[in-house]
């Protein structure tokens, strides 16, 4: 019974999500609430007799409200999802695959990357087929991160241009962010003062977005200041002098290990 | 119970089951949400508790905040419970278990291993909680018992514990807990409750009984409970009455009257009840407290007021209390028993002598080696055999050849006199202020022969008395001093006597080195276990030995303040505690010994934390080995617990900490031939210092004491002990370990085995003396006899109602005849191995038998005849020779065992014969004509009840105490000694003592 009231949850979330429908959210936890009670899941996984069709539904419905969650830019309710729909992917082999699945696959790296979380991204990426690499919404992914681990920073900026899902958009969107905080670091360390014009073509900000480009070195860079035309930067404090170093408490670990030494039998 | 989840089993690739979804699930919105995933979450935490662990602070949130319904807070508190029942914390795993409530911890019908381990726990900090006199060792616990609330809680789990222990009748249990929780009104209302049983009331009583030895660690509590105990033993009815429980329990709690009063009771009665009282007598003088025994025998009705019809009866309970029956019984099977190999002896000489001229040390261990063989058993044949031999001892060796006559003729007091005759002081001769070694050797051996409290009162006073006009007379001789004065000791052991102790006193105050240090100890052992609580001798012996610059004496003194706290426990703390924190190393090693010997069997945690704690502090090698060895005498109880604990000690690299963690091995697993305990020794046998290997050497032979040739490392350990002493480049300390290790590995004729308790479970004063003495033998070498008091019979010995061994008791044992087969006898060597010998060898060789051969010719061939009667006896005693032979060659070659039929699975033991701690297990008695009287009586003296008493009996065997009658031959002859002048008597004594370590 709880099947079949399963997958009208299913057809009625479907709808919903391509409607972008407010309601979707509500079906979707009532649907997760009959999608726990199922023993076929991970991490139980016993076989029971609709275990096919359970699995089905619970892969398609996780990763309707994955797209859901990028959606309506919720990431903690992406991951969330994902932190869900996964395991059933890596343990329930015989799931069919479904029309979303690659998307969220690549969705997830996007999310990785964004979350700066590079071990995990490649630990997933070790999971997916390399017909799933080989796959654009993919491949998009795996590419990105190349470029951001070389430092092609300008190469990235011409990808956003090109993106093979509107989702990702909003991954796009986060990332663009991170990597101009990357470079602003290395701004401060490189230089010690900058050109204005100079430094917002080398934070990617396009010449007609100056307004943005001002209003991020004020609400993230409190410490820059802008003089005649020029950003300059603070220089480093020199830490580690003397003080620093906990000679009293180093000196009294080694007379007690001198103790323990003497002590041992 | 929680279904286990299966793994999912049809995967290839690197896939797992995770808990990841549900762990994400808990941080959805949705409230039923949750709640279904930590219900699921519940059903494979146990195995999965490792992802969940990452979730524990979103667990714990749940479970504690306000914002969840009730329902989803239990179960979140229930997985979370789980998850720290996994990481091992228990404490955290009991809070969240007693907050998750009864559905998901359910203690009344759950018996999964968590909900065993939280009630563990609970009842761990409920016994703490309620033990208001504990020191709290733990801090940590118990800081936040309070602050919770959890104790109310915990109250609660042990209350529910309780009523599931009463509706399952475990009754055992419930009393277990409510001793270690030192609740006294529990105690009162377990025994109660189970009342409605009377059998398994008995049951409980005689567990609580047990516990209150082993678990009870407070004195106090210990008194209270067993006078609860034995209220109710006393309240039962006539059907189940337990006299032996009830004797053991007024034996603990020190009632004498009372134990006099029952015995008196059933020997009136008559009858099977008689019997009882006499097989109680047995029991009673077994546990060597001679204090108690002569206490109650000074409280049973006398002369006129015993009737006629018990005066029979009346006479035999005073033989055995007080007349020396039991230990003439020991005395007669060890003589009768004895499996004494001669030829173990013979080739030690041999390969002593087969480089020519003996070390004095080597020497003088291979006559304490051949005491050990032939300790209580009344055989000196090899003394008498190698008179030459035998004079080679000078000094201090002569002293101690003398003495082990004590050791070898020990108990066999009726002719003590006339045996060590030759050897006494002169009556009225002129005391020389030198020499006397011999004299002073033999009233040693006088205290050795009496030492045992099993022998009769009567001749104990009379030659302690003699030892003490010896004191008085020969006080110039201070070689003669020592003996007497250890004699006294020994004969007067815990008589409590302030003359005597005076006496002693005034030797001490010569301030005579050797004389002082042995009235020290004879100080002691006559004022054994009487020393608590400030006591003004000892506070005496203490400023003394502050005094003297002796350090003899101040050792002496020591041992002897050790021996006055015997068994106080907490009562010594005081002394212990002031002795520890003595600059001088002396006194502290008497400290170490104090704990030992006020903590013996106790296996108190605190007292074995100290000495722990001395044996890697102290800056003294001696006091860190007397730490050490003092572990196995507070844990010989327990003795597994002692290579566990000294498992590291045995890797240290101070050698001296190797040789007394070997010893504390040795001691506690004494007669045990545990394989583990074997295997952890053996590395030490090839250790690079030399006195590690003596010490290695003798604690296996103490483990493989009465091991049977089928043992594993039989073979290899005896030819190993017999090699090292041929051996050229092996160093004399190594040798003295294994010429030591021989006498006592088939020590007492095969027939005893070091035990420090009665078969009661009472420590036994003289078996911990003489354990302790021996290790003495690090600065004093005559310390070595006192082993002698620490062998124990292990005899199985059935007695009619006129105390005759009757022929008609068999006991069946269960198990191969090999597995406890008295190994086979040595054969003599091949002739050409002889020829090689060196012709100083082959001279002494030739002469000593020159000499054996005319002595036979003397003894008109006796030798011959008693040999063979030994070994009928040997067949008797094992039944089967037959058999045993088979046992011998399946050890021999294994694949003849094969071909043979199998070896039968039991055999009989005739009566009396030796039966081993271990066999004691897989013994019964054959149902026949007669049965022990206490049922359930295996080993010991075990009296019978003749199911026909009608019918006549004629096989039956009166005990006969071996005796002299063959005068000139049994006597050995004195030692024809150089004239005073002549010896090396200027030789200074210490090359003799052993202080060259």
């Amino acid at each position: 019974m709880s099947i079949s009231e399963a997958s009208a949850l299913l057809k009625k979330l479907s709808s919903e999500v391509s409607s972008s429908s407010a309601s979707a959210s509500t079906t979707l936890a009532s649907l997760k609430l009959i999608l726990v009670d199922f023993d076929s899941l991970p991490p139980l996984c016993l076989p029971t007799p609709d275990s096919k069709e359970e699995q089905r539904i619970a892969c398609e419905a996780l990763e309707l409200g994955c797209l859901l969650a990028v959606k309506n830019g919720d990431g903690e309710a992406f991951e969330g999802n994902t932190n869900q729909l996964f395991p059933i992917y890596s343990s329930c082999l015989s799931v069919p695959q479904s029309a979303n699945r690659k998307k969220v696959q690549g969705l997830y790296l996007m999310f990785l990357l964004v979350e700066n979380r590079l071990a995990d991204f490649h630990s997933v990426l070790q999971t997916y087929t390399a017909e799933e690499i080989g796959d654009g919404r993919i491949n998009f992914a795996v590419l990105l991160e190349r470029e951001l681990m070389v430092g092609s920073y300008d190469k990235f900026a011409t990808s956003s241009t090109s993106l093979p899902d509107p989702l990702y958009q909003f991954f796009m969107t986060s990332l663009l962010s991170t990597v101009r905080d990357n470079v602003a670091d290395a701004l401060e360390v490189s230089y010690e003062s900058m050109d204005l014009a100079d430094a917002q073509r080398m934070l990617m900000f396009q010449p007609n977005e100056t307004s943005a480009f001002e209003s991020f070195v004020k609400q993230s860079r409190e410490d820059w200041m802008v003089v005649d035309n020029e950003i300059k930067f603070q220089p480093v404090v020199a830490s580690n002098r003397a003080e620093d170093i906990p000679s009293m408490k180093l000196i009294s670990q080694s007379l007690s290990f001198a103790t323990e030494i003497e002590r041992i039998v | 119970m929680i279904a286990l989840p299966t793994p999912p089993t049809s995967h290839s690739g690197p896939t797992q089951s995770s808990a990841l979804s549900l762990l994400s699930m808990l941080q959805e919105d949705s409230q039923p949400l949750v709640f279904s995933a930590l219900k699921k979450l519940l059903r494979v935490v146990d195995t999965l508790w490792h992802e969940v662990s990452a979730s524990l602070p979103l667990l714990e949130e749940i479970a504690e905040g306000e914002e969840f319904p009730k329902e989803t807070k239990a179960v979140a508190s229930a997985v979370a419970s789980r998850v720290f029942f996994h990481l091992e914390e228990y404490r955290d795993s009991l809070r969240l278990a007693l907050g998750a409530g009864d559905a998901y911890f359910n203690v009344v019908s759950d018996k999964s291993p968590y909900v065993e381990t939280l009630v563990c726990k609970a009842i761990e900090i409920y016994t703490k909680v309620s033990d208001s006199s504990s020191t709290a060792d733990d801090d940590v616990m118990d800081d936040n018992v309070e602050d919770d609330g959890l104790k109310d809680k915990v109250l609660g789990i042990v209350e529910k514990m309780f009523e599931r222990c009463y509706s399952e009748r475990t009754w055992s249990h419930a009393l277990g807990i409510a001793l270690e929780a030192k609740n006294i009104d529990k105690v009162k209302q377990i025994l109660e409750k189970c009342g409605d049983s009377l059998n398994e009331k008995v049951a409980t009583l005689q567990y609580g009984l047990s516990a209150c030895t082993t678990v009870v660690v407070n004195r106090a509590f210990r008194t209270e409970a067993l006078t609860v105990i034995g209220e109710n033993f006393r309240s039962l009815p006539e059907s189940h009455n337990d006299f032996a429980s009830l004797v053991r329990c007024e034996h603990l709690l020190g009632n004498s009257s009372s134990v006099s009063e029952m015995l008196a009771g059933l020997l009136k009665t008559g009858g099977d009840k008689s019997l009882l009282a006499l097989q109680l007598c047995f029991d009673l003088v077994d546990t060597g407290d001679q204090h108690f025994v002569s206490a109650v025998t000074s409280g049973l009705p006398k002369g006129d007021s015993v009737s006629s019809e018990i005066k029979a009866d009346m006479e035999k309970v005073t033989a055995i209390l007080e007349g020396g029956f039991a230990g003439e019984l020991e005395l007669a099977f060890l003589f009768k028993e004895s499996d004494s190999d001669p030829l173990i002896i013979a080739n030690l000489k041999k390969s002593l002598e087969e480089k020519g001229k003996v070390a004095s040390l080597l020497h003088s261990m291979s006559l304490h080696a051949n005491a050990f063989l032939n300790a209580g058993t009344t055989n000196d044949k090899f003394l008498r055999e190698n008179l030459e031999y035998l004079k080679k001892a000078n000094n201090w060796a002569k002293f101690s050849a003398t003495a082990n006559l004590g050791c070898i003729h020990q108990g066999h007091v009726t002719e003590a006199m006339t045996l060590l005759e030759p050897y006494l002081p002169a009556e009225g001769g002129a005391v020389a202020a030198t020499g006397g070694y011999a004299e002073g050797g033999a009233l040693m051996a006088l205290g050795l022969i009496h030492g045992k409290p099993n022998c009769a009162t009567a001749l104990r006073t009379s030659t302690t008395r003699y030892l003490r006009d010896q004191l008085r007379t020969n006080s110039a001789n201070e070689t003669i001093c020592h003996g007497a004065a250890l004699g006294v000791g020994l004969s007067g052991l815990g008589c409590r006597d302030a003359t005597i102790f005076n006496e002693l006193k005034e030797v001490l105050y010569t301030d005579s080195a050797v004389a002082g240090e042995a009235a020290g100890i004879a100080m002691g052992m006559v004022q054994l276990g009487n020393g608590g609580g400030g006591n003004q001798e000892v506070t005496e012996m203490l400023a003394y030995a502050k005094d003297t610059s002796h350090e003899k004496i101040i050792r002496g003194l020591s041992l002897g303040i050790a021996l006055m706290h015997y068994q106080l426990e907490e009562k010594a703390d005081g002394i212990i505690e002031q002795l520890f924190r003595d600059r001088d190393p002396v006194l502290r090693y008497g400290g170490m010994w104090t704990v030992a010997l006020a903590y013996v069997g106790t296996g108190n945690n605190a007292a074995i934390k100290k000495l722990l704690h001395v044996a890697i502090s102290d800056v003294s090698n001696e006091v860190r080995m007397a730490a050490i060895t003092a572990l196995a005498f507070v844990l010989f109880k327990t003795p597994e617990r002692v290579p566990e604990l000294v498992k590291l000690l045995l890797v240290s690299f101070n050698p001296h900490v190797r040789y007394a963690s070997c010893m504390a091995v040795g001691i506690a697993m004494a007669g045990s031939g545990n394989a583990d305990t074997l295997a952890i020794l053996e590395p030490m046998l090839e250790d690079l210092t030399d006195f590690v290997r003596q010490g290695a050497l003798i604690a296996t032979s103490m483990v493989m004491m009465q091991a049977p040739e089928s043992h594993k490392s039989y073979k290899k350990f005896k030819s190993k002990l017999t090699g090292i002493v041929g051996e050229k480049h092996q160093s004399p300390l190594t040798k003295m370990g294994a010429i030591l290790g021989q006498g006592i590995m088939d020590a007492g004729g095969r027939n005893v085995c070091l035990n420090m308790a009665s078969r009661d479970g009472f420590v036994k004063p003289t078996s911990v003396i003489g354990i302790m003495m021996f290790c003495q033998h690090w600065f004093w070498h005559p310390c070595c006899s006192l082993l002698g008091l620490a062998f124990q019979p292990t005899v199985m010995a059935g007695l009619n109602h006129d105390l005759a061994f009757v022929k008609k008791f068999v006991v069946t044992c269960n198990s191969k005849p090999s597995a406890f087969a008295y190994p086979a006898r040595l054969v003599e060597k091949k002739e050409e191995v002889k020829k090689r010998v060196t012709t100083v060898s082959l001279s002494t060789t030739a002469k000593a038998k020159a000499a054996a051969a005319k002595k036979k010719k003397e003894e008109g061939g006796d030798d011959m005849e008693v040999d063979k009667k030994e070994e009928e006896t040997k067949k008797e005693g094992e039944g089967e020779g037959e058999e045993e032979k088979e046992g011998e060659e399946d050890s021999e070659a294994a694949k003849k065992k094969k071909k043979k039929g199998p070896e039968p699975k039991s055999f009989e033991l005739n009566n009396p014969s030796r039966m081993t701690k271990s066999q004691v297990r897989v013994c019964e008695p054959k149902p026949g004509r007669y049965h022990p009287v206490l049922a359930g009586a295996k080993s010991g003296i075990i009296l019978l009840t003749d199911t026909t008493p009608t019918e006549e009996d004629d096989e039956v065997e009166k005990v006969t105490v071996p005796s002299v009658e063959e005068e000139e031959a049994k006597m050995p002859e004195p030692f024809v000694w150089r004239p005073e002048g002549a010896a090396p008597a200027a030789a200074p004594t210490t090359t003799d003592d052993g202080a060259a370590k």
